[in-house]
């Protein structure tokens, strides 16, 4: 039932000559253009929402916080019988508090973390994302600490030199006091992610425990296997063995405004995208009815020789999706390749507008010409883009498109049908 | 055997205001593997008649039966498969799809019936190999002369083995040399394969080749 009117639509799409029709080049132009950002779109946000979301979950808030409404709980024992169950990978006692660092260079607010020193060791998603740019993430000794990039750069400091750690602490009366420890600056990290970067610094256990106690917040950490399926039911499971003086979070609770910002942001520009895409392969609809006037003919003597009003209709029908077929691919593959390569693309632009910049400030020197010109601003994103390759999402945007293209064929298509072949016939 | 029957066939067109009637109670009856010849003046009905007939236009009375079909009282999908199984039509324009090469262009009709590919490449490639075309076959229209294109058609028309083969003017578009070329041709097929053919034409050589021939005139049908 196919098989002819497929023939002749790939005949009147791709002529014989297999270059695509004249009529429709402009509309699989359209498709292929309008389908490039979608894809880039669809690739770079997923890979960004994935990046972040993935070091959120690694470096900042566990996949899973065990908390107790009393802290004087041993959260050590507790931590090491929860690694027990199957599902969990690692359990660490975590402080975290707030404080502020000083050095002769400058102070910065932070968030402060005291980890185990065996952490680094056991917690393989902490070390994977962690990137050490000077010194160890070495919290052995009790009075180091291991701060940030960020923080390091605000305190202008570099391992081995001190710093001091401004804490505050309520005493039994209720009166406010401030405590300063110090310690010996060990290590700076990076998480590639600014908001991590900016304010953390990392304590060992033994001292924030001490330093903390009473202002911060003590829980365990748990890493588990696949923190994005089964973790609900391993959280009730969890709640029932632990307790009620437990109570557990899940990451998706600790973050939930920052996802769903991410993910409306991200549904939002792709509407806007598929927008585009709809408009440019609604346009098929207005070639293929200026190929059907042009055909009228052809349709004709189809219908004389006993073509089907439904097999002519159909004819249209797949050269439709034929022709956003043709859009399709060379917008999906153009997509694809500006995806994989954007970090590049983005680096040789910038260097090659920075480049342009210098040229024209050698030439006629502005007062305030910038020194460099970022286009994406790694101090708020993620240091580099990562392509999320979404398997699903690519085949639901050609499916979109190849849909959109096959109902923008159904009013030529009816035309195309409801020629009468003797009204054709008898105008020569 | 009777394969064609028309009794009190009646089609008018309005011309403004004026009626015309093309055909005015026109009684026919064909047997089958007959060559009947139908001439007459411009505009006299001769390809009104074989519309009708093929169901590519509709009476405005009268009945018209074909191989016992009622083809006044066909329904929209069964006009298709009249068209497809029990005529052939050959017009003066050769109609070919362009881009489509000679064979693709014989075999569509048998090909858009749900034959299978190669069997309906085997036959348009017999057919066109019988029409003299057997070294054109991957030609397309524009790299065919005028004739060709003609014989591609006739091998169109005879692609799904129609009982009835009308042919409007077929050859009113060719030179003297393809004139008489497709006449040989289409009269050798025609007797070869039993065909009935209605034949429509201004050229009075093709009369003495029918079985019979008519000459339409006031609407009606005046035996010659």
């Amino acid at each position: 039932m196919f098989s002819a009117p497929f023939m002749i639509a790939r005949r009147l799409v791709f002529r014989r000559e297999r270059r695509i029709s004249s009529h429709l080049k402009g509309t699989v132009l359209g498709i292929s253009l309008s389908l490039i950002p979608l894809v880039l779109v669809m690739l770079v946000s997923s890979g960004m929402i994935k990046g972040i979301t993935a070091r959120f979950l690694e470096l900042g808030t566990f996949h899973l916080q065990a908390r107790n409404y009393n802290q004087e709980v041993p959260w050590q024992e507790a931590a090491d019988s929860l690694v027990q169950h199957p599902e969990i990978v690692g359990a660490f006692p975590v402080v975290q508090g707030l404080g502020m660092l000083y050095s002769p260079e400058g102070r910065v607010g932070v968030t402060l973390k005291a980890f185990t020193p065996d952490m680094w060791e056991n917690d393989t998603g902490f070390r994977d994302f962690m990137i050490i740019e000077a010194g160890d993430f070495d919290l052995s000794d009790p009075d180091g600490i291991v701060v940030t990039a960020g923080v390091a750069e605000s305190l202008g400091v570099e391992v081995g030199e001190r710093v001091k750690l401004l804490t505050s602490r309520t005493s039994s009366s209720g009166t406010l006091f401030l405590r300063p420890s110090f310690f010996i600056l060990k290590g700076i990290c990076s998480t590639g992610y600014y908001e991590l970067d900016a304010l953390t610094a990392y304590i060992p256990y033994s001292r924030g425990d001490s330093i903390l106690r009473g202002q911060g917040t003590s829980y365990i950490g748990m890493k588990i296997q696949d923190p994005f399926s089964g973790i609900q039911e391993l959280k009730g499971r969890l709640a029932r063995e632990l307790g009620t003086d437990w109570y557990l979070l899940d990451w998706q609770e600790l973050q939930r405004p920052m996802y769903s910002s991410f993910e409306t942001s991200r549904n939002l520009i792709l509407l806007i995208m598929a927008l585009i895409v709809l408009v440019a392969t609604l346009n098929i609809s207005a070639t293929l009815g200026m190929l059907v006037l042009e055909n009228q003919e052809q349709i004709a003597i189809l219908k004389a020789t006993g073509s089907s009003g439904f097999q002519i209709g159909l004819v249209f029908i797949i050269a439709g999706l034929l022709t956003g077929l043709a859009g399709v691919l060379p917008g999906l593959a153009f997509g694809l390749l500006l995806s994989v390569n954007i970090n590049g693309i983005i680096r040789a632009l910038e260097n090659s507008l920075n480049f342009t910049a210098m040229v024209i400030n050698r030439l006629s020197p502005l007062e305030n010409a910038p020194v460099s010109l970022d286009l994406f601003d790694s101090s708020y994103y993620l240091e580099t883009i990562p392509v999320e390759l979404d398997p699903v999402s690519l085949w639901l945007a050609v499916l979109f498109t190849l849909a959109v293209a096959c109902a923008a064929a159904i009013i030529p298509a009816l035309r195309a049908a409801s020629v009468q072949p003797m009204e054709i016939l008898r105008r020569r | 055997m009777e394969l064609l029957r028309l009794e009190g066939l009646t089609k008018r067109y309005i011309s403004g205001t004026e009626v015309l009637t093309i055909l005015d109670k026109v009684d026919l009856s064909v047997p089958a593997g007959s060559v009947t010849i139908f001439t007459g003046e411009s505009g006299s009905g001769k390809s009104t008649l074989l519309n009708i007939i093929g169901a590519l236009d509709n009476p405005d009375s009268g009945e018209i039966r074909v191989d016992g079909i009622r083809v006044d009282q066909l329904a929209e999908g069964e006009t298709d498969r009249y068209r497809s199984e029990t005529v052939g039509f050959v017009f003066q324009f050769h109609y070919l799809l362009e881009g489509f090469s000679a064979l693709e262009n014989a075999m569509l009709p048998a090909y858009m019936r749900g034959l299978p590919l190669a069997e309906a490449r085997e036959r348009a490639r017999e057919l066109l190999s019988r029409v003299g075309l057997e070294k054109r076959l991957d030609h397309t229209p524009a790299m065919l002369s005028g004739g060709e294109r003609q014989r591609v058609a006739l091998a169109r028309a005879l692609i799904n083995d129609p009982k009835l083969l009308l042919a409007d003017e077929p050859t009113g578009n060719l030179d003297e040399g393809n004139t008489l070329r497709v006449k040989e041709l289409l009269f050798s097929l025609v007797r070869d394969t039993g065909k009935t053919l209605l034949l429509v034409t201004h050229e009075s050589a093709f009369i003495p080749e029918g079985d019979r021939a008519y000459r339409l005139h006031a609407g009606g049908l005046e035996r010659l």
